[in-house]
């Protein structure tokens, strides 16, 4: 049988036809890491899995912990891991690169360890700049918090007492145990002076203060006067998850890539020419770089259908085929390649035929026809010569 | 090797249940994944639980996943909402506030040459000798990271100060992690990994404070981007400082799942059985009550093996007075059988070795210097790479775990499926990770004869028997529970 292709190809969600052609993309940047001999292929930036997900239909294995809930596994975060097969069909569609994780980082952070290395000064900056944002952002959020607190203390101490003088009071001592509250050990005094505000660029000096320009007493006829809350920003340690740009690497664009694209795929030489210029050394864009796994055409034939497909070890198969992405559907097929002329036991067959058949879903078994010896090295995309069969426990 | 004794018929019955899609699968696979699977869809729930970003205002949507994709703007509206939801968790910045921020430094080759631990540890009795029992589990020369400032929760079971070295040594007195500590930490922002760009002694001088900036004193060093954590931790499996990713990630989920895990130390004598603790279906037979004694001086059973019989061609069974089938059965149980013994260890290789110590939580608080016996051994293995253990491979394996007997008077399938030793091999497809209990099952111990014609249990009676400590797939065995206490 020939796959159909999946119904969510159809749509135009998630077809590469919604991207303009000829705006440079940049290019998904996938780092090797883990022992030369058995590379793994990662990818850091919420960017990338996002296009990824939404325009390349690969959905991977998110595998890091979720900083903002870490003591639970069923929803992970950074890094996605991606399958060997799908690092490789990504440089084959020549929407991505990889980086020599190991070899990259090392060369850079010896040129960024001297003390005046421009390279250091310049993500020293970059650093500070960010974390000075994150800052603010925090600072304005918590107050944000401490003044919704307040006010609806405020309104509760309206309603009960109608004496304003007492109202007021009641509020000033609300406020100050708002900004205890909320801020941990805070010393909040309710209406500070107004300060400058700073983003934390190069300031040493412990804390800065804020006074956002919204922060005017309340127009509305409360009688009772809104106390301000100092915006008190605290210092931040901050983590980045991707080494770019922020170590100085750029991120490759794909606009010399369109322009080869015209060119037959399999004549890399000049793709590849084209490439040179623009990738470093630590960088690759060919995909040969990345080994080819055993199932790696069944996997490019099932994915140029517009299905999605994950690890198959749930179910001991090679991949999980879904007809969309994960989030919302459930696998519809397990899939498990073969050789071309392998000989298939029926055995094989009947325990993960019984087992997909249980769990409402097909088997399908597939291999890629080898490449006769005539034969002209085709420009075909990768996958092409697969075929595909889908096995169902009849049930008689 | 986990042994299923169910017959298969309970597989398919889940056919008819409200919701075919789940039920099944329920019964087929290991409940993580499956819840795994199952709440993927519902992220938005998940998200508005710890949001501080205002995407709690987002409609909170549980429901059933849809089919398969029907074109209509509302199914991709749903769909991109929950990407949109997963896009701003994932973009959250990791950071930790100047009050409790906890800063590790890289320095991966500051104990590169201090010797490896080649003394045998005897996991049994880390009391005997309290210098070495300080130095069980350091294995120095694999710990990258020095902490300078450990003010965290999670330091109570990670991080070990070097023993042994005296108060002069320089870092000796400092916490230092192994890799997948300290990339388990940053991942989950606990942890702000620095690259130095001093010397270790200008920046720990010894007998005073570490002589390091704050977090925005950029002179000493910066800090490193999670991509860079992987980059310098991952590396082969046994390479000095490193590991490799399949190992991260079992470490990282059971950590996030709440064990305690810590790596195992490279050679080791596993604990050896309580006492009390014997081979075969024969025991708890030894006590016998007055009655049973009594008839036991009339009717002397044969405690050994009876002796072969007197020629090659007589009969196994002589002519005489035989009083229950069970001398029989000895009589005619000639064939050699395999009869297992707690050995001691042999050096197992990669990856079929233990490579972790896991407790499970509760109880006592957990000591990272004096833990007691670990309840798991677990080897980390690449699903594609490792084909399944040889014979050799998974009796070194077992080898170095402890004598695990079977709970005695438990029922025949318990025991069966409990083993003598056990050990958890978890192999990780590609980021996805599955856990495999292996026993060492020992269907010659279970005299079945010995059961034919006996009328009451050893012990215990009616109990139902618990499942194992790690249970495994015991839940299926667990639902017949029924049937087989009716066995008697």
């Amino acid at each position: 049988m020939s796959l159909p292709p999946s119904p969510s190809a159809l749509d135009g969600t998630n077809s590469e036809s919604t991207t303009t052609p000829l705006q440079p993309q940049p290019l998904i940047r996938i780092t090797k890491t883990s022992s030369p001999s058995s590379p793994r292929y990662l990818v850091f930036s919420p960017a990338d899995v996002m296009t990824l997900r939404r325009t390349h239909n690969m959905c991977s294995v998110l595998s890091g912990t979720t900083h903002l809930a870490p003591s639970q596994n069923a929803f992970l975060s950074l890094p996605l891991q991606l399958m060997v097969e799908e690092a490789r069909l990504l440089l084959q569609k020549g929407v991505a690169y990889v980086v020599d994780g190991n070899s990259f980082h090392h060369s850079s952070l010896a040129s960024m360890s001297a003390v005046d290395s421009e390279k250091r000064k310049e993500y020293v900056r970059e650093m500070r700049e960010r974390r000075g944002t994150i800052e603010f952002t925090r600072a304005e959020e918590r107050r944000k918090h401490q003044e919704e607190v307040l006010r609806k203390r405020v309104e509760a101490g309206k309603m009960g007492k109608k004496n304003k003088g007492k109202g007021k009071n009641a509020a000033a001592a609300v406020a100050a145990a708002a900004s205890k509250d909320t801020d941990g050990k805070g010393d909040g005094e309710p209406s500070a002076p107004p300060v400058v505000a700073n983003t934390g660029l190069g300031d040493e000096g412990g804390e800065v203060s804020l006074v956002a320009p919204e922060l005017e007493p309340p127009k509305e006829e409360t009688p009772t006067p809104m106390p301000k809350i100092k915006l008190k920003v605290t210092k931040l340690s901050l983590t980045l998850s991707s080494s770019v740009p922020e170590m100085m690497d750029p991120p490759i664009s794909s606009s010399s890539w369109s322009e080869s694209k015209s060119k037959p795929r399999d004549e890399g030489g000049s793709k590849s020419a084209s490439y040179t210029a623009l990738v470093p050394s630590y960088a690759s864009t060919s995909p040969d770089s990345i080994p080819e796994p055993r199932a790696h055409a069944l996997y490019a034939y099932i994915h140029s259908r517009g299905y999605f497909l994950t690890p198959g070890i749930r179910f001991g198969c090679n991949f999980s085929v879904y007809p969309g992405d994960p989030m919302r559907f459930h696998a519809h097929f397990l899939a498990t390649s073969f050789g071309w002329d392998q000989e298939i036991s029926m055995l094989e067959i009947v325990g993960p035929g019984r087992l997909a058949t249980a769990v409402k879903k097909g088997l399908v078994i597939g291999g890629e026809k080898p490449r006769e010896e005539g034969d002209e090295e085709k420009d075909e995309e990768p996958g092409a010569r697969v075929r595909a069969f889908s096995i169902e426990w009849a049930g008689f | 090797m986990s042994l299923s004794l169910d017959d298969e018929n309970d597989t398919l019955s889940g056919h008819s249940a409200a919701n075919p899609e789940d039920a099944p699968a329920n019964r087929l696979t290991a409940e993580p994944e499956d819840d795994e699977e199952n709440e993927e869809h519902d992220i938005q729930k998940f998200v508005s639980l710890f949001d501080r970003r205002g995407v709690a205002a987002q409609a909170i949507r549980r429901g059933e996943k849809d089919f398969e994709s029907h074109g209509t703007r509302a199914q991709e509206n749903i769909l991109e909402a929950s990407r949109q939801v997963l896009e701003d968790v994932l973009a959250e910045p990791r950071y930790q506030n100047e009050s409790n921020w906890t800063r590790g430094w890289y320095f991966p080759d500051w104990w590169g040459n201090s010797p490896l631990e080649e003394e045998d540890i005897d996991l049994s009795s880390p009391d005997k000798d309290a210098a070495a029992a300080k130095k069980r589990g350091i294995q120095a020369r694999d710990r990258v990271v020095v902490i300078d400032n450990p003010n965290s929760a999670m330091f109570k079971a990670m991080g070990r100060v070097i023993p042994g070295l005296g108060k002069d040594a320089p870092g000796a007195d400092k916490l230092w992690l192994f890799p997948e500590e300290a990339l388990f930490l940053v991942d989950r922002g606990s942890l702000d990994l620095w690259y130095p760009t001093k010397p270790f002694e200008a920046m720990f001088p010894v007998g005073s404070k570490p002589n390091v900036g704050g977090v925005d004193d950029y002179e000493d060093g910066f800090p490193l981007t999670q991509e860079a954590a992987y980059a310098l931790f991952l590396g082969a499996p046994g390479e000095r400082g490193k590991i490799s990713l399949e190992q991260f990630q079992v470490f990282a989920n059971l950590k996030r799942t709440g064990y305690n895990v810590t790596r195992a130390p490279q050679r080791y004598t596993p604990p050896r059985a309580q006492s009390g603790a014997t081979v075969g279906g024969d025991a708890g037979r030894n006590k016998l009550g007055l009655w049973a004694w009594m008839m036991s001086l009339l009717f002397p059973s044969p405690k050994k093996r009876p002796a072969a019989p007197p020629s090659k061609t007589c009969p196994l069974i002589q002519p005489g007075l035989y009083r229950d089938y069970k001398t029989i059965h000895e009589k005619i149980a000639i064939i050699p059988r395999h009869k297992l013994t707690p050995l001691s260890p042999s050096e197992p290789e990669d990856p079929y070795k233990v490579l972790y110590f896991v407790w499970q939580t509760g109880g006592a608080d957990f000591s990272k210097t004096h833990p007691p016996p670990p309840d798991f051994y677990m080897a980390v293995v690449d699903a594609r790479q490792s084909p399944m253990p040889t014979l050799d491979q998974i009796s070194n394996l077992l080898r170095t775990t402890p004598w695990s007997p079977p709970r005695e008077g438990a029922h025949l399938y318990p025991r069966l499926k409990h083993g003598y030793r056990h050990v958890v091999v978890a192999a990780v497809d590609q980021g996805v990770i599955n856990y495999y209990r292996f026993g060492e099952g020992a269907f010659e111990e279970e005299l079945i004869f010995a059961r034919f014609d006996y009328v009451k249990g050893p012990s215990g009676g009616q109990k139902t028997s618990g499942r194992g400590r790690g249970g495994g797939r015991g839940g299926r065995g667990g639902k017949r529970g029924g049937k087989r206490g009716g066995r008697r």
